[in-house]
């Protein structure tokens, strides 16, 4: 027994007591990191324009997604399309040709959900803010319809995200509880959860009925307190001019201090139908091999005359339709300034497309709906389908990122005006 | 929230630890050690685990099969049974798909641990003399949804799970709490600081797409060492835990580095599996093949052909996936020339190998031979060799 004391006991009180010490007091704080010796993390907007594919490069990226959001840079958040090397995605195209600030954000697997998550964090720079959304016909059917995969959503939503989403009590709780019950219902694949994502299952479970609200009050608030003390920790290290105290994104006010050149260049005119037209010929010019207007290097690659059935999914059993749903009611309650655009997909290579010609109306429907303005390229019937618009068989080809550019700079010029 | 999966998992377990000891200081004459045990497993079940409708319909399940086969229609030969009893983990090993999808299956039947509640379930099936009374439903129940053991094993058997319970609370001790102590902080250190630092700073840092000899060798190894501490350091916390309510968890990992041959490596390494394939498909397999007068004559492709398929349903049971059947076929591979090597060693009275070098040489010989080709099958079924996925 005595080994055990000396061995177990002993150093394990230690350990428990130096941990708290070091997270929660500020006097053992100060005394191991004394203030003046604080390596203070000074970081400003660097990126105007440009392409982030997530968030790996860290914070950076966080300061410069949230400074557009909030000084109406335009924001296009999609999935795979805009890891395109094309001069015509919008994010190369918009700040060339018109002068504007434009972000693209995204990769593949960035879904609903995700965007959603994402922007619940970034729910204080929403207002006014232009955000493009690329919507993909492919969410919405086969293993897609699932809806956004855990690997993506915590790609996506950092604990800083996370955090930011818990401890703002602005956001109204249909958007949390969306957002709690994804994590409450995937936490058991995910390898050793952080606090934050602990305490969201468990605060959703708790809110189930009262048995368990008992029985999960002391993991709700252990794994509160430890969320908030390692947070309480980062806070020493940056600077507190644009970081509010628990909340470790961008302040607001030091964000709207910073200028961004918004104007839309109104000197420079856009010849859209010549893009349209050299575009739309140099599309014919690579796809030669084939009838279905896919570029030759892709069809010999991988297509080589073979269908693919579209595997389409009932409205009511679509898990990533109701995430859409949702995120269009958080962009309106927020007063977001966004648009949308459907992609297409294409209907020679997909056979049955028109299973989902119910569905994808539906979802404009809603976008409607919801005071957005939308770009419906989606077309399952080939006699009406343009085949330059995509360059395979679901990722747009210049001619389709011309259309949508057009769209996108008369929006926004518009709104300008 | 699954066993060992988060911080909140050793506070419930602290808190039913807690509960068991209070219990057998005031409670003693009010509930029995193993009522209150299935209280508790109970309890983590329904409030903690996910899918716990799953989990209890599957212990139902399983229980009538059980009655229906062993009791009323006192079948003999094991096979249907054995098989009605695994559906559901092939079911869920197939990934069924209806035509309403998304809806599968899976989403109905599967849960995590599925394959070792199978494992423990199917051990009590086999052992269980056909027309014998049957075993008590909830010891039967509280043998399968114990906490420590629900999720990856050890593959603990029934007789031996209940001749602890049965010991009641008289399990609850001292030298007990001390040994699970002991036990859990090992697991701890394994599963928490040493796998980390192996995958953090080893295998993280390997390109293991790459397809030059080094970069597979170093992804090899990494591995290796990563999956014993991971699932060593699962296995001594499930002990530790285990010891802590009172009931003896078998050991699982034993020095597998120390290994000489593919039998004595499945005696270190997830010891459990092993002794269960071992004695409920290698054993009744090599009997089957042994009654087959066509193969009375060759005793040693008896021997091999049941090592190989034992082994290859270890591989098969982990997925249908290519790096699993491969891995279990090099594991099969392994012991069927290991066993070959020993049969004619017998025969000839003599080492055809090694001859007369001394023992000790021939231990590190064995023992560097065993280690390399235990690293090379784990590296195929880790899914990482660039050429099998």
């Amino acid at each position: 027994m005595k080994s055990f004391i000396s061995l177990h006991i002993i150093p394990i009180s230690l350990a428990i007591l130096l941990t708290f010490l070091t997270l929660s007091s500020g006097i053992f704080n100060n005394y191991l990191f004394p203030e003046n010796n604080r390596t203070k993390k000074y970081m400003y907007p660097q990126k105007q324009s440009g392409y982030f594919p997530n968030y790996d490069i860290g914070y950076q990226s966080e300061i410069d997604i949230c400074n557009a959001l909030n000084n109406g840079a335009i924001l296009v958040i999609g999935s795979s399309e805009l890891t395109n090397q094309s001069e015509a995605i919008p994010y190369k195209f918009i700040p060339k040709y018109a002068a504007y600030p434009t972000i693209g954000l995204g990769h593949a697997g960035n879904q609903s959900l995700s965007i959603l998550t994402q922007l619940a964090a970034m729910s204080n720079y929403l207002e006014n803010s232009k955000i493009v959304i690329i919507v993909s016909p492919g969410w919405f059917e086969d293993k897609s319809s699932k809806g956004t995969s855990l690997q993506s959503f915590l790609e996506y939503n950092n604990e800083r995200f996370l955090y930011n989403i818990w401890n703002n009590k602005k956001i109204p709780k249909q958007f949390k509880n969306q957002i709690l019950q994804y994590v409450s219902e995937n936490i058991a694949n995910i390898n050793c959860s952080n606090a934050i994502l602990r305490l969201m299952y468990c605060k959703y479970q708790s809110d189930r009925n009262i048995l368990k609200k008992v029985i999960y009050l002391p993991l709700v608030k252990i794994n509160k307190y430890l969320s908030n003390i390692k947070f309480q920790a980062y806070d020493m290290f940056y600077n507190k001019e644009y970081i509010s105290n628990k909340m470790t994104l961008p302040n607001k006010t030091f964000l709207s201090s910073q200028n961004l050149n918004q104007d839309f260049n109104k000197s420079i005119t856009i010849n859209w139908d010549s893009l349209f037209f050299s575009s739309f010929n140099e599309a014919k010019s690579i796809a030669t091999n084939n009838s279905w207007g896919i570029y030759d290097d892709y069809y010999s690659k991988y297509i080589k005359g073979n269908k693919e059935r579209i595997k389409s999914v009932d409205i009511r059993y679509n898990r990533e339709y109701k995430d859409f749903t949702i995120l269009l009611d958080l962009l309106k309650y927020y007063k977001s300034d966004a648009i949308f655009i459907i992609q297409p997909l294409n209907p020679y290579y997909y056979d049955e497309l028109d299973k989902i010609d119910k569905l994808i109306s539906q979802i404009n429907n809603d976008i409607k709906q919801a005071g957005f303005g939308c770009l419906n390229s989606f077309i399952s019937d080939t006699t009406k389908y343009k085949k330059a618009l995509l360059m395979d068989v679901m990722h747009m080809g210049d001619y389709g990122w011309y259309k949508m550019n057009k769209f996108i700079i008369e929006k926004y010029s518009k709104d300008e005006k | 929230m699954l066993p060992f999966s988060s911080f909140d998992f050793f506070i419930i377990s602290g808190i039913i630890i807690l509960y068991l000891y209070f219990s057998k200081l005031f409670l003693k004459k009010f509930i029995s050690y193993s009522t209150n045990l299935l209280l508790v497993s109970l309890f983590y079940l329904l409030f903690f685990y996910p899918e716990p409708w799953h989990i209890i319909s599957l212990v139902i399940y399983s229980y009538l099969i059980y009655y229906l086969f062993n009791s009323i229609l006192r079948f003999k030969n094991k096979l249907i049974g054995t098989i009605i009893l695994l559906l559901p983990m092939i079911l869920v090993k197939t990934d069924i798909r209806f035509h309403f999808y998304p809806f599968e299956l899976n989403s109905f039947i599967s849960f995590a641990g599925l394959s070792y509640i199978s494992f423990r379930i199917v051990s009590v099936y086999i052992e269980a003399v056909p027309g014998s009374k049957p075993v008590n439903f909830f010891k039967y129940a509280n043998f399968l949804i114990f906490i420590p053991t629900i999720l990856i094993g050890p593959i603990d058997r029934y007789h031996r799970f209940n001749s602890d319970v049965n010991e009641g609370y008289s399990r609850l001790n001292k030298k007990n709490f001390l040994d699970g102590w002991q036990m859990l902080i090992l697991g701890i250190l394994y599963k928490y600081i040493c796998a980390e630092v192996v995958d953090r700073y080893w295998l993280e840092m390997i390109e293991t797409e790459s397809t030059k000899l080094i970069d597979m060798g170093n992804t090899m190894y990494a591995y290796f060492f990563y999956l014993f501490f991971d699932f060593a350091g699962y296995s001594a916390m499930a002990i530790g835990i285990g010891k802590m309510m009172g009931i003896n968890v078998p050991i699982n990992f034993n020095k597998p580095f120390l290994s000489r041959n593919p039998q004595d490596f499945w005696r270190r390494f997830h010891k459990s599996l092993g002794d269960w394939l071992k004695d409920y498909f290698f054993m009744p397999l090599y009997m089957y093949f042994s009654r087959k007068k066509s193969l009375k004559k060759y005793p040693l492709l008896r021997q091999n052909t049941a090592l190989f398929l034992t082994f290859l349903l270890m591989g098969l049971w982990n997925g249908f996936q290519v790096n699993f059947i491969i891995s279990g076929m090099l594991f099969g591979l392994y012991s069927a020339v290991h066993n070959s090597y020993i049969y004619y060693c017998r025969k000839k009275r003599k080492d055809i190998v090694f001859n007369n070098l001394p023992e000790n040489v021939v231990k590190w010989i064995s023992i560097f031979i065993m280690v390399n080709l235990a690293a090379f099958s784990i590296y195929i079924f880790s899914g990482m060799c660039p050429f099998i996925s």
